[in-house]
Formats: C-alpha cells, sequence, structure tokens
C-alpha cells in the first residue's frame, strides 16, 4: 500500500513539474510573438531612411550575401558600450544585430557597433 | 682483430639499412600530413575524391561556374596544386566604402554559363557593373593551408605595424572580414577559416550549394530563373563538404628542396635584402584537434597580414584591404608554380620580385643592387621552396 502511494506522489509531482516548464516553455518575452530570434553580425553596406531598411554583408567564404533589415524608429544603437544613436550606422561599419525574423523578412531590436566604418579618402 | 673489424662494418651496414627502411619516404606534393591518423587518412583520401568530383548541370553545376570540379583548377603538378585559370573578381568604391558588389553578383564573375542559363539569359558570363574595379586573379595551391589555417588569430596581429611604429617602411595590417573577424585566406585576406574558404568555393566556383550556402548566387544580382537551374538544393551534402575540407586541410606543405651552397647563401640573402619582413620564414600552429596541426611550424613565408604592393598593381579593394593592399603570399611550393603573383603578371620570379613596389619598394631596390651571382642565389633559394 505504501508503494502504491509513493508511486502516486511520485506521478503528481512529475505532472506538476511537466506543467511548470511548460509554462515557462511557452512564455514569450515582449515583443517576440510570432517571429524568431535572430543575430546577424556583418558589414553595413546600405541605409534607406526613407524605407527603414539598412543591408548587411555576410560571407562564407567569397560568397558574399546581403540581408536586408527593417528598423523601427528609436531603434537603440550601441558603439563602446554607450548609446550611439542611428548616426553609428554608416556604411563600412561592422555591426551585431538582434533581429526578429518572420516571413515577411527580419527587424531589428538592437544594434551593437562592433567597428566603425574605416576612414578612407575615396 | 680483422675479423673484429669486419663484423664491425657489417654491423654498421645493417644499422644503416635498418634506418633508412624505417625513415618514411619524403613528403611528395600532394602527399597528406604526416601523423595523420588512420580515420583522418581515410577522409583525406575520400575527401580528395569530392574535390575531384566532376559536377554537371544535372548534379548541381553552375548556372554560374568558374569550373567543373575543384580539381580542374587545382590540378598541377597534382591534384591541390595550381590551375592556369585566371579568374574575374571586382568591386567598386562608393563614398569611402568598399562595395563588394553582392547584390550584382560580386565580388567573384563567373566566366562560364550551363547552356540552359545561356538558353535563358543570352549570356556567356556574369556581366560586370559598369564602373567597378576589375581584379585577376589566379589560382593558388592548396598544399599547407591546414598549417596555416592552425596558427592562432593572435600570433598574425603580434606581426601587425600599421602605423609602421617601427619606421621600417613595412606596415602590415590586418584584414576583416564583413563580421569583424580577422581574414586569411584569399589574396585580400578576407576569410577568416580555411572552412569557409571551401565551402564558399563550392559556390562562387562550381555553382553548387551546400547547407551552409543553400541558395545560388545571383546573376548580375538577379535571382537564377527556375529553369536554369534543375538540381535540388543543396547541391551537395555537409558530409562531402567536411571531406572536401578535410582533404585541403590534410594537404601537406610540400618540401623544400635541399639547398647547395649557392641556395643556402641566397636564403640569408632573402633575409638581409628584407624580404622577411613580410615573407616571415615560419608561423607557428596552435592547439588543434588534428594532432598532425598541433603546435608544428610552418615554413609558409608569410605573415598573413595585408601590404600596399603599389600603384602598378592595384586593382580591387576587398573589405578593409585597398586596392594596392594584398596578402603577402606565401612561398611555400613556389617551385611548383607555373605563373607569379595574385593575378599571374609574372612568368618568373625574378620578373615577379621586380614587380613588387610600396612598401616592397626598398626590398626591391636592394636585390636590384645585389651582384649577379647574389642574386642567382636567392632565385635558387626561391626556386627550392
Amino acid at each position: 500500500m505504501s508503494i502504491h502511494r509513493g508511486i502516486l506522489i511520485h506521478a503528481l509531482a512529475t505532472a506538476v513539474a511537466c506543467a511548470l516548464t511548460s509554462t515557462a516553455a511557452n512564455a514569450q518575452p515582449p515583443g517576440s510573438a510570432g517571429g524568431q530570434r535572430e543575430t546577424i553580425t556583418g558589414t553595413i553596406s546600405r541605409i534607406d531612411s526613407h524605407s527603414g531598411t539598412f543591408d548587411l554583408l555576410t560571407a562564407v567564404g567569397h560568397s558574399v550575401r546581403v540581408r536586408r533589415v527593417r528598423y523601427p524608429a528609436g531603434l537603440k544603437v550601441m558603439a563602446q558600450r554607450a548609446e550611439a544613436g542611428m548616426s553609428a550606422l554608416v556604411p563600412g561599419a561592422v555591426c551585431r544585430v538582434e533581429c526578429e525574423v518572420a516571413t515577411s523578412g527580419a527587424t531589428a531590436t538592437g544594434v551593437e557597433v562592433l567597428y566603425a566604418a574605416p576612414a578612407r579618402t575615396r | 682483430m680483422k675479423a673484429a673489424g669486419r663484423a664491425l662494418v657489417v654491423l654498421a651496414a645493417l644499422n644503416a639499412l635498418v634506418t633508412a627502411a624505417s625513415c618514411p619516404p619524403p613528403v611528395k606534393p600532394g602527399d597528406p600530413l604526416r601523423g595523420l591518423t588512420a580515420e583522418e587518412l581515410d577522409r583525406f583520401h575520400r575527401g580528395q575524391e569530392v574535390f575531384e568530383r566532376v559536377f554537371t548541370p544535372e548534379t548541381g553545376l553552375g548556372p554560374l561556374f568558374n569550373a567543373d570540379a575543384c580539381g580542374e583548377c587545382h590540378e598541377t603538378p597534382v591534384v591541390g596544386g595550381v590551375g592556369d585559370e585566371i579568374e574575374l573578381h571586382a568591386t567598386a568604391f562608393h563614398d569611402g566604402f568598399c562595395d563588394p558588389l553582392a547584390d550584382s553578383g560580386g565580388p567573384v564573375f563567373q566566366q562560364k554559363v550551363t547552356p540552359a542559363l545561356q538558353a535563358a539569359l543570352g549570356i556567356d558570363q556574369e556581366p560586370v557593373p559598369v564602373g567597378a574595379h576589375r581584379a585577376n586573379r589566379s589560382t593558388p595551391a592548396v598544399f599547407g593551408f591546414g598549417l596555416l589555417d592552425a596558427v592562432p588569430d593572435h600570433d598574425i596581429l603580434l606581426r601587425a605595424d600599421p602605423d609602421d611604429k617601427n619606421h621600417d617602411g613595412i606596415s602590415g595590417r590586418p584584414n576583416r572580414n564583413f563580421d569583424g573577424r580577422l581574414g586569411r585566406f584569399g589574396r585580400k585576406a578576407l576569410v577568416p577559416t580555411l572552412r569557409e574558404f571551401n565551402t564558399g568555393a563550392f559556390t562562387i566556383e562550381i555553382g553548387i550549394t551546400s547547407p551552409a550556402l543553400p541558395t545560388e548566387e545571383t546573376i548580375g544580382g538577379r535571382p537564377v530563373p527556375p529553369s536554369a537551374d534543375p538540381a535540388p538544393d543543396p547541391e551537395i551534402t555537409e558530409e562531402d563538404v567536411n571531406l572536401a575540407d578535410d582533404f585541403v586541410r590534410f594537404l601537406a606543405p610540400p618540401l623544400p628542396l635541399p639547398l647547395d651552397l649557392e641556395g643556402e647563401r641566397g636564403k640569408i640573402i632573402f633575409g638581409t635584402i628584407g624580404c622577411v619582413a613580410c615573407h616571415a620564414p615560419s608561423l607557428a600552429t596552435g592547439d588543434n584537434k588534428v594532432r598532425a596541426l598541433r603546435y608544428k611550424q610552418v615554413y609558409a613565408y608569410t605573415d598573413l597580414l595585408l601590404h600596399d604592393m603599389g600603384p602598378e598593381r592595384a586593382d580591387m579593394c576587398l573589405g578593409l584591404a585597398e586596392p594596392a593592399e594584398f596578402r603577402t603570399e606565401p612561398l611555400m611550393g613556389l617551385r611548383l608554380r607555373e605563373k607569379f603573383l595574385h593575378d599571374g603578371a609574372a612568368a618568373t620570379i625574378e620578373e615577379a620580385i621586380e614587380l613588387h613596389a610600396g612598401e616592397a619598394a626598398g626590398a626591391t631596390s636592394r636585390f636590384r643592387k645585389l651582384s649577379a651571382r647574389e642574386r642567382a642565389a636567392v632565385l635558387k633559394f626561391l626556386g627550392s621552396l
């Protein structure tokens, strides 16, 4: 009888633990509804303030690809651990971009400038 | 006494025979690294099959391509060596930004198309945007590249002197990939790892999509017409990419030929006239999961950094590299090449030296001032590599 009671308690505890885990897994941070999170690190090649997008260059070897990313107004842009603003996003800047990716494309949720655009005279 | 002497001679001869028999034969071009495990050796041989595999449109070739197999270009004197092909690369400056023309199909512009693409678009090669800076690129041998891959970043960065603080006129500087990592492969040192160099080459050279690059390159920025690309993506498996990568990674660097006195003298002169400021004789590998690549000296004669080669050689920018900047070309296996410099512009080693300018101007000038015998000695040394 005590063995049966032990099994029953164990089963109940397992069910409660499963339910709690499932609830935690389904909980999403604010703003992430519907999209997958992705971090893209690349070099900015173009900024279009009219469409609110920028292009990021990424590469595997010499195969270079362009990722277009939408950015919302007020996007947080960090550089050297300080807020830098959108003016830091210029062609040539190497950035780590946190995105939400949906079928309609990627939207930036935060940007960190890793290397400023090189000063060139051309 | 006489018998004892004879016995000693016989013993010595036997000893020499045993020693010779236990010595492995010298490494030949195309051989694997010494010290690979049986499993690594097996992957080397299976990887060579992938490296030599000839692709067709039905198995994924193109629709844009430069070659139908890795081994089509890397073929002389053996698989993994050089080729006589000259590729077309191009980039452009836009308001101070070096644009790799990725949205126009760059920076590698393929020079061949499949019949289906020719029929669909009526083109014979990928069009290069007007105003782009074009560059010719010869095929490098890939011997010893696994060792170059195993050199720690900080060892490369230690040699960098971008502001020429030591005032020797040499200011090697690192290139960075688009994601900020240190580059080392490619004539402009854009590519951080051998794995990426090899994976990217399947796509840009043969038009083979892979799990890492599951979509084709664009054609001048336009998507590939569906009728021109019948093979489903990815066109190669991850395992086959891994095998080809292991083949390249495990290729041994060519063993330099033994030097006579003249060659030894040339080696010393090569150092004293300043060539080694960029062509650093050796680099050391770091820790590595492959024992044959771990803590080895690689006599590559490169610092893997960018140097200004002068305006005559300038062609295109790439990443941080300015048009006149090129990564110091490794000299291991130099004797096996048929053309020299990144663009194949030099037919001989001496001509290649003469075409060095910019940061190399001092060393080139000192080479010119050498006596004929001294120059011959330097060339003998270089011809042994």
